[in-house]
């Protein structure tokens, strides 16, 4: 006769014989972004490393979801017990200013560890669209047509904000994702892109192709005069009384990146554990030589760091910086902005 | 091709590459045969198998790898008539009819030879426009794609099985359920409620196991015949493989339509196999009704299938750049690997591309030998009683829809299309057309807005998008002059009305009423191809709800009706799988199923529970 226990017990087994054996303790990494994305990449080299350097036993699963704000729910709403670390993107961080839903207005809250890499954003134009430099956008007759990212991603917020600062005549047209942006620009639908350097390198590829405008004050580095490596910052042509909020918006992005954290509420013991375990890992050499290899610079940040940016810039964002954001986005093509 | 030679020459040796293209192959075609893990799952798991090769070989493996996860993909959903995917439902449609009426083989058959025909012609015309991509480039854009996409759902007609107005009505919701999401024109979040869940909008898998999986295999089995009329034989596979190329005309057409979408950003496997088989249905004329088992059904969205791996190939490869998820993930893997693709790379390493290409058209040869041999073993699961299969199919069905997303949300999406599944089969309404509307939609709401804001009216007298245009409307010109014909395409007889036809009407125009005066408020964008489906469909259903008041006093068909145990313990399974892994839920479900239905001795039915859960936990766990 087949009892519940039976039954129990040779499903367990069968499940056990079946597959690997049961580990304890793993560490699950949450990924804010698809499978194959670049953030996903370096997630999964992270990963391996911390297998490596400390024998822990590492379940990574991605979830992209609304652009990596249902990630940031799940580690907010995560057992704060060091076993779950969050790899979420700084896109994150324009939203929570505006105060949608989806709990990423936590940011200032989740317990960071750093940051891997800077986020180079920048203004690449094609040779089609005849602009040479920034200063050919001012005053330009017909519209610079300007390819943007979906709606709730930093490449949007970031068309506004040039919108709202500069006197560029340019169109924003939302809703590329990832490389239908790259192809726009090839086939000639699109004329000019913001986003960061790494995801752009197909169209930058492009004869005649360049950088125009740097959204931060980064350096651009490994490219030539040519493609715009001395290409101006922002500052240079924005006005109004919002310039430098969101100047300072924008540069804290860039150097944010790509941040990794715990659930809120984590004991300060196992923060200052984990701090110490990333800080190692980026500083690996074998880390270093694998980001590298698959095309990532890293240029790590210190977990207090990126927890004082937060803090600093979603505690004055009723008054300040989300109101300043509010305004870019109200900005409409044509409209008197500033 | 002598760069390809010096190329191959320089960088690998044939032993090491021919090695690689085998191993490839076997592995793609593995995955496929595994339910959840489809081509982009399956990189993640063999490209770190793949650096261990070096550069040239480990491309190689992959690329082999890619091309063929669709040939052996589509064989168990035909078997079990579950497909996990909307690209696998098309294939389903007919696939499944012909496994019902005992010819699972020669479907199967069919299945492979348009998959190795559709696979080389793909690959043909990447390596024929490598010389001209950046000049093609420029005349494919948004307003083709558009027009891609309205060519696709021109299909409608086709595809409502003698009622248009059921299928114009079905097809408005389809497009609702399409909009659901963040409007990534404007951000204005139309029917999410609040949830941040519903910002990408619903997913595809949910709304296919709802559709079909679901009704389909809940429906009490005794009064459907199996068995195996073609005997499962050899000779009846190759009967299948060869019966493709007597409709050669349908296999060019449509694997040229699978490449060209292949090579559109944002379109992907299941705009390209709905268009390739509301193409057959318009213009293939077929003896056997279409949705009753005519093979080409089977052959055009195979074709098609494998085909858009080539295109998809060509923007990658030449610019370095994406067009769907999966050639994300390819590329992502070259990186690892140190292979740099790109405009570049035309210049710099021609070689490279010829031997992508090569590749693709040796893994699609290599892939027919070897399914041709296995079919005969796997096309005997179509005579395993369907008592028995059902549970253990519609398990995996939700275990391979929550792969894709895990979490509750996937959960409560498979309840709520089950439930209108259901309802439209019972009801004897079409439901490929609510399928069809789903996927087309966002290509060409996204195609429409981005022209109008670049390019204004312009854009659609493009060459590129008159000659689309002007091809939709001489097939659909054609079809209806063939269908005046006789011994022309075999109409599918209307079917009955059910007592379910009013509950289903009613709910369809519900859900379409509240929809249009939801997106009153929404900004343009947002609003206007939803607003348009939803009054395209209330004047449709109205039309369904006219002729059903017209003939109220006929004899309405009774449904043969849901096996009612088999649904609620199905809904308990949901449930449970929201509480619990899905793998404990669906091991649960399958015995308690297999015990009842099946009458399988307590032993039997729970080996196979405890077979299938732990398949599932281990699947689970692959992708991380």
């Amino acid at each position: 006769m087949l009892t519940r226990r039976t039954f129990a017990a040779g499903a367990l087994s069968a499940s056990a014989a079946s597959c690997a054996p049961a580990r304890s303790q793993p560490l699950h990494i949450l990924i804010g972004s698809t499978p194959g994305a670049a953030s996903d990449r370096i997630a999964r080299i992270l990963a391996r490393h911390i297998t490596k350097k400390f024998g822990q036993p590492v379940e990574v699963s991605n979830e992209g979801r609304a652009n990596g704000k249902m990630a940031a729910q799940r580690l907010v709403a995560a057992k704060p017990d060091g076993l779950t670390i969050g790899f979420l993107s700084t896109g994150l961080l324009y939203g929570a200013l505006l105060h949608d839903s989806g709990g990423a207005d936590s940011l200032d809250k989740i317990q960071w560890l750093g940051s891997l890499n800077y986020d180079r954003r920048v203004l690449i134009v094609t040779k089609a669209s005849g602009v040479e430099r920034f200063e050919d956008l001012i005053g330009r007759r017909k519209p610079l047509i300007l390819i943007c990212g979906a709606t709730s991603q930093s490449s949007y917020y970031e068309c506004r904000i040039l919108d709202h600062l500069t006197d560029a005549n340019v169109r924003i047209v939302p809703g590329f994702r990832g490389g239908t942006r790259n192809l726009a620009l090839i086939s000639g639908e699109g004329e000019a892109v913001i986003g960061t350097l790494d995801g752009l390198e197909p169209a930058l590829e492009q004869a005649g192709s360049k950088i125009i405008l740097r959204m931060n004050r980064l350096p651009v580095l490994g490219l030539s005069a040519e493609k715009g490596s001395q290409a101006p910052t922002i500052d240079r042509f924005a006005k109004g009384p919002d310039a430098e909020t969101l100047i300072d918006l924008m540069n804290a992005h860039a150097q944010l990146g790509r941040i990794v954290g715990l659930p809120p509420g984590t004991p300060p013991d196992l923060v200052a554990q984990w701090r110490e375990r990333f800080a190692a890992v980026s500083a690996d050499p074998a880390f270093i030589t694998e980001a590298n290899a698959a095309g990532f610079r890293l240029e790590p940040t210190p977990g207090a760091a990126v927890n004082a940016t937060l803090s600093r810039l979603l505690s004055t964002g009723v008054n300040e910086v989300g109101a300043a954001l509010g305004r870019a986005m109200a900005c409409q093509d044509g409209a008197t902005c500033a | 091709m002598s760069a390809f030679f010096q190329f191959l020459a320089a960088s690998a040796s044939p032993g090491q590459v021919l090695l690689a293209l085998t191993v490839g192959t076997l592995a793609g075609l593995v995955a496929g045969l595994t339910p959840g893990v489809n081509g982009r799952v399956g990189l993640l798991l063999v490209t770190p198998l793949a650096v261990t090769m070096g550069p040239v070989a480990g491309a190689v493996f992959l690329v082999a790898f890619h091309s063929v996860v669709h040939t052996s993909g589509s064989v168990p959903a035909i078997l079990l008539g579950v497909p996990t995917s909307a690209t696998e439902a098309a294939t389903v449609i007919d696939g499944y009819a012909m496994t019902r009426k005992g010819e699972s083989a020669r479907a199967i058959g069919a299945t492979l030879g348009s998959s190795v025909v559709g696979g080389v012609i793909g690959a043909l015309l990447l390596l024929t426009l490598a010389p001209v991509a950046l000049g093609a480039a420029r005349y494919f854009g948004a307003p083709e794609t558009a027009a891609m996409s309205l060519m696709g759902l021109l299909a409608i007609s086709a595809l409502s099985g003698g009622s248009m107005a059921g299928g114009l009505m079905v097809a408005s919701l389809g497009v609702i359920i399409a909009a659901i999401g963040l409007d990534a024109f404007s951000g204005y979040p139309r029917f999410t409620f609040g949830t941040t869940a519903l910002w990408d909008g619903i997913n595809p898998a949910a709304v296919v196991s709802g559709l079909f999986v679901v009704p389909e295999l809940a429906v009490r089995f005794a009064p459907v015949p199996r068995g195996l009329k073609d005997g499962a034989s050899l000779g009846a596979v190759m009967a299948g493989f060869v019966e493709t190329l007597s409709h050669r005309w349908l296999l060019l057409r449509t694997s040229l339509l699978g490449a060209l979408v292949g090579m559109a950003p944002g379109l992907g496997a299941s705009v390209a196999v709905w268009i390739a088989y509301g193409h057959a249905r318009q213009t293939e004329p077929s003896v056997v009704p279409y949705g009753e088992g005519a093979i080409a059904g089977v052959i055009a969205p195979e074709a098609a299938n494998n085909a858009k791996e080539g295109g998809a190939l060509a923007p990658a490869l030449f610019f370095g750049v994406p067009s769907s998820s999966g050639m994300g993930i390819l590329l992502a893997a070259f990186s690892v690997l140190g292979v740099e693709v790109g405009p570049r790379m035309l210049d710099t390493n021609p070689g490279f591309v010829y031997l992508m290409g090569l590749t693709n058209i040796g893994s699609n040869l290599l892939a027919a030998p070897i399914c041709i041999l296995l079919a005969p073993a796997m096309a005997r699961f179509a005579s395993i009683r369907g008592e028995a299969v059902a549970p253990m199919a519609l398990a995996a069905g939700v275990a391979a829809s929550l792969m894709t997303a895990p979490g509750a949300e996937t959960l409560a999406m498979i309840a709520v299309f089950s439930v209108i599944g259901l309802l439209l089969k019972a009801a004897h309404l079409p439901r490929a057309p609510l399928l069809l509307g789903f996927i087309l939609a966002p290509a060409l709401e996204s195609g429409v807005v981005r022209s109008m804001m670049i390019q204004g009216w312009s854009a659609f007298t493009r060459p590129g998008v008159v000659s689309i245009l002007l091809i939709a409307l001489g097939v659909a010109a054609y079809a209806l002059w063939s269908r005046s014909r006789p011994r022309a395409v075999a109409p599918k007889a209307p079917d009955a009305p059910t007592r379910w036809l009013p509950a289903a009407i009613g709910l369809v125009a519900t859900l379409l009423l509240l929809a249009m005066l939801d997106l009153a408020k929404a900004p343009l964008t947002a609003r206007t191809l939803p607003s348009l489906a939803a009054a395209i469909g209330l004047g449709a259903a109205g039309v369904c709800a006219w002729r059903l008041w017209r003939g109220r006093g006929q004899a309405r068909k009774a449904f043969e009706g849901y096996d009612l145990l088999v649904l609620g313990l199905f809904g308990a399974m949901l449930f449970l799988a929201s509480l619990v892994d899905i793998a404990v839920a669906a091991a649960l479900f399958a015995f308690a199923t297999l015990a009842s239905r099946a009458k399988l001795s307590y032993r039997v039915a729970a080996a196979a529970a405890c077979g299938l859960g732990g398949l599932i936990w281990c699947l689970e766990r692959l992708g991380q």
